[in-house]
């Protein structure tokens, strides 16, 4: 019986909003990074003529931007995923340890 | 003369439906491990985006998302690091080799032939693979649909019992024990060209590491987002080089599948080995439809067979995309029912040692 008071105390994965109250830090952080996210699409639909152009000039035989993808990709997936990996931990989904 | 790259104007619907895609598709990823862009590709080209477009964007979009997707299982102690890094670095031969077909088919046949190209392969690798993983996640369920245990198979036993001098290599998802690199140069060399083709090299990766190797396959589907982002980031640039890649796409489809490939990432560690397999063979067999259907189309639209009447064409296209959707929806739809089997399971069981903990200290605090 002891075990499992200990199993049940020491366990990680137990919802914490069942043992203290929710701190709201990660949600505040989830919603800063949510608006980043949300400006750099707004950027990337302003643009969105502009990099198209780059795509064919490259394909044309000027490799000046040929790396504007790779850098966009990677900006995009570093904010973005940390928005959305935070974003289901202020919403409660987390994984099971 | 190489003929202009095509890519397609941005609509409000197109971009509601590739984000709606790039969660369903990252969702997939997310829990097997293969990218999700076998489902994506097909999706993109339904569009009417260009295979040698699509292959590109997604390869683009799929290595940071691979990178976010290997940090976090790589926290749930899944992923074979050095594995991932090997596998990686052959893959990167494949795809250069893998990508100047492809161009090369595109210089000679135009986009009709990648078009072919890509379902051709498509419809081989889904079949073999596909057969292969359901035929293996049914005797899994057969045999004791209880036992979680990792039974090492006999083509990877035999791998593992090969000693050749100067080219073994340990690694901890097979428990330690040694491999020699020279199993791993065509697995990775394979993988990476099947990625430079159609965008997904874990259809080759993750059998090879759970049938060749003898990886159990909740470590190797998490191992093969190193190998994805290894190849992918090399991939992306080498299409990148030639200005095949559309950023705007991928990052539209990247919104939506980080969202999923998080969902995708939690239910593993909820749900057995086995139901990952299942779910897994179940989508690539649908897919595998959905591409048979426009196999007739390309073929005709390259003069190869007699022209097939517009409405045909048409009929054949709506039924591939009709397949497609129902391969997202069910992927989609399993792993959704088996993340909250596994949290309802988990909770439950967790409230009842609460239960029994309470009682204990009742217990303890009773005045006898």
């Amino acid at each position: 019986m002891q075990d499992i008071a200990e199993a049940y105390i020491n366990d990680p994965s137990y919802p914490a909003s069942r043992k203290l109250p929710r701190p709201t830090k990660e949600g505040w952080t989830a919603i800063l990074l949510g608006i980043v996210s949300a400006g750099l699409y707004f950027l990337l639909y302003r643009y969105s003529g502009d990099i198209r152009h780059w795509a064919e000039m490259t394909n044309h035989g000027d490799k000046v931007f040929f790396l504007a993808p790779i850098g966009i990709a990677f900006i995009f997936s570093t904010v973005h995923g940390l928005f959305t990996d935070r974003f289901w931990s202020a919403v409660g989904l987390k994984a099971k340890c | 003369m190489m003929e202009s790259i095509n890519f397609m104007d941005l609509t409000p619907a197109t971009v509601s439906l590739l984000f709606m895609v790039g969660f369903v598709g990252g969702m997939v990823s997310g829990f097997i491990g293969s990218g999700g862009a076998f489902v994506l590709t097909p999706a993109m080209m339904s569009l009417g985006v260009p295979a040698i477009v699509a292959v590109a964007s997604n390869m683009a979009h799929k290595f940071p998302k691979a990178l976010v997707g290997s940090v976090k299982r790589a926290k749930y102690g899944q992923v074979d690091v050095k594995l991932g890094i090997i596998m990686g670095i052959f893959a990167e031969f494949g795809v250069f080799v893998g990508k100047n077909v492809m161009t090369h088919i595109r210089s000679v046949f135009g986009d009709s032939g990648t078009d072919l190209y890509v379902s051709a392969v498509f419809v081989v690798v889904l079949a073999v693979v596909g057969g292969f993983v359901m035929r293996d996640a049914l005797r899994t369920y057969r045999n004791d649909s209880e036992d979680d245990e990792h039974r090492t198979p006999k083509l990877a036993r035999w791998v593992q019992s090969i000693n050749i001098p100067g080219t073994m290599v340990s690694f901890k998802s097979i428990g330690g024990k040694k491999v020699s690199v020279l199993f791993i140069i065509p697995l990775g060399f394979a993988t990476g060209m099947l990625a430079a083709s159609i965008a997904v090299g874990g259809f080759i990766g993750v059998p090879a590491m759970i049938y060749v190797l003898g990886v159990p396959a909740i470590m190797a589907t998490a191992t093969e987002l190193v190998v994805a982002f290894v190849m992918g980031a090399g991939g992306s640039m080498l299409y990148a080089w030639d200005g095949f890649v559309d950023i705007r796409l991928s990052m539209i489809i990247l919104a939506g599948s980080l969202f999923g490939v998080q969902i995708g990432a939690i239910g593993t560690t909820y749900v057995k080995d086995g139901v990952v397999k299942l779910i897994m063979a179940t989508i690539m067999l649908i897919v595998l439809v959905s591409r048979i259907f426009k196999i007739p189309v390309y073929l005709s639209n390259l003069d190869l067979i007699q022209k097939i009447p517009a409405g045909i064409s048409e009929l054949l296209t709506n039924l591939s995309f009709t397949m497609l959707g129902l391969a997202l929806v069910t992927g989609a739809g399993a792993i959704i029912v088996a993340l909250i089997k596994g949290i309802s399971q988990h909770q439950r069981r967790m409230a009842a040692a609460e239960e029994a903990a309470l009682d204990a200290i009742t217990a303890k605090l009773t005045p006898v």
